[in-house]
């Protein structure tokens, strides 16, 4: 029991304890691709207020602190490549 | 957008994205699955530019449906040159914002909140010369050109114009002059002889016929929504609408709703109905026209509508009521 609250605790290392229920969302960057082929030129990224998904090379990048579960990304991406962990 | 197609009639669909509001009633009520719906989050926010809907030329029977169940004055549909909107056998909208001119104070709240723009209020006001009564009158012998009334007038009503280095014009535009007698105080040289009947000599005369205020009130029925704004904010009840829908919309309260960050409610609404106080989504029903547009866009479900009833009448077909019926629980 100890061990496993442990693991978990490595596992959400970005949060704070309080808000251990947090769960972020998911990038599959298969389905993603890069945001040059997106249909919607990173819409997810537009449409996140809360700057939690930025560019990276080309790439969206989950920034899992900024996240705060809206799910505008997940309903939003052309490519269903957002989803819930 | 047009599609057109002649066979034994000419049936033309038209489809006016000017007026469109994005709801997506005419895609759910598409028996062939014709119109498809939009991003509606992203083109309400402007990241992409495309049109509310898509009709799909292939697939569209042109059987008019989309047109009848929109209330919003988007799709035109029309058989040999008509639109079905006057053809006996087809549905009608009773929609209704209407204005008693003669309850109509002329305040332009209404044109102020309209979210369409769709009001104007053309008001006349009384010729103000009738009201403001008094006299006025400047003795050019005696005026040395001080320029000390011109400065001192508060409305503005006396112009000093310099012809030259030897001469000038004084002149008091009387359609601006209060009669306030400033001007007369002030004068130096006692040149001004100024009189408000209003004080001076006691009662004004005027007549109410002279105070009265004229206008008129334009609604562009086209980009009309009849969400009842103007009748919530007229202060003295002059208008009446008639909804397209009646019902109810309410949140469910859900914890998972972040109100600040998300509000793809409030954006997305074409009636301005949704606000967030405290990051708590609040509908006011009374500006809304239960399109159901926040509902489709609300990532956590947490907006519910439930339609009792629609101001759709004579739908003659009974597969079409059918399928119209869809719209309302």
């Amino acid at each position: 029991m100890k061990m496993k609250s442990i693991c978990l605790y490595k596992h959400i290392a970005y949060y704070d304890l309080n808000e251990v229920i947090f769960m972020p969302v998911i990038i599959d960057t298969e389905k993603c691709g890069k945001i040059e082929n997106c249909p919607g030129e990173g819409l997810c990224i537009k449409i996140c207020e809360k700057s939690a998904l930025i560019e990276e090379n080309g790439d969206v990048v989950l920034v899992p602190e900024n996240c705060d579960d809206c799910d505008l990304c997940i309903q939003n991406c052309p490519n269903q490549a957002i989803s819930k962990s | 957008m047009k599609i057109e197609r002649n066979g034994e009639q000419e049936r033309c669909l038209e489809y006016k994205s000017h007026n469109c509001i994005g709801c997506g009633i005419c895609a759910d009520m598409c028996p062939t699955s014709a119109i498809k719906s939009g991003p509606i989050l992203p083109i309400d926010r402007g990241l992409v530019k495309m049109d509310y809907i898509n009709i799909d030329k292939d697939k569209c029977a042109l059987c008019g449906l989309c047109a009848s169940s929109c209330a919003f004055n988007a799709l035109d549909f029309s058989i040999d040159g008509e639109n079905i909107k006057n053809m006996e056998n087809y549905p009608k909208w009773s929609l209704q914002t209407t204005f008693d001119n003669d309850t109509c104070k002329y305040c332009l709240n209404c044109e102020r909140v309209c979210p369409k723009d769709a009001i104007t209020v053309a008001r006349v006001l009384p010729d103000r010369s009738k009201l403001v009564t008094g006299e006025i009158d400047i003795d050019k012998e005696k005026c040395i050109d001080c320029h000390i009334c011109e400065e001192m007038c508060p409305a503005d009503a006396i112009t000093i114009k310099e012809n030259g280095k030897q001469s000038f014009d004084i002149s008091v535009n009387k359609d601006k002059c209060v009669y306030c007698l400033v001007c007369k105080r002030v004068c130096p040289q006692e040149a001004i002889f100024a009189a408000c009947r209003g004080c001076s000599y006691g009662e004004a005369e005027i007549s109410a016929e002279d105070a009265e205020i004229e206008g008129n009130i334009i609604v562009d029925e086209e980009s009309c929504i009849n969400c009842g704004w103007c009748e919530d904010i007229c202060p003295v009840d002059a208008v009446r609408v008639i909804k397209p829908f009646e019902g109810e919309i309410f949140t469910l309260g859900k914890e998972e709703c972040k109100g600040d960050s998300c509000h793809a409610c409030q954006d997305v609404c074409p009636c301005n109905a949704i606000t967030l106080e405290d990051g708590e989504v609040q509908i006011h029903q009374e500006h809304c026209v239960l399109c159901g547009k926040c509902v489709k866009v609300c990532p956590q479900s947490n907006i519910s509508l439930k339609r009792s009833n629609m101001n759709l009448d004579n739908v003659v077909s009974k597969s079409w009521d059918k399928i119209l019926s869809n719209m309302i629980e």
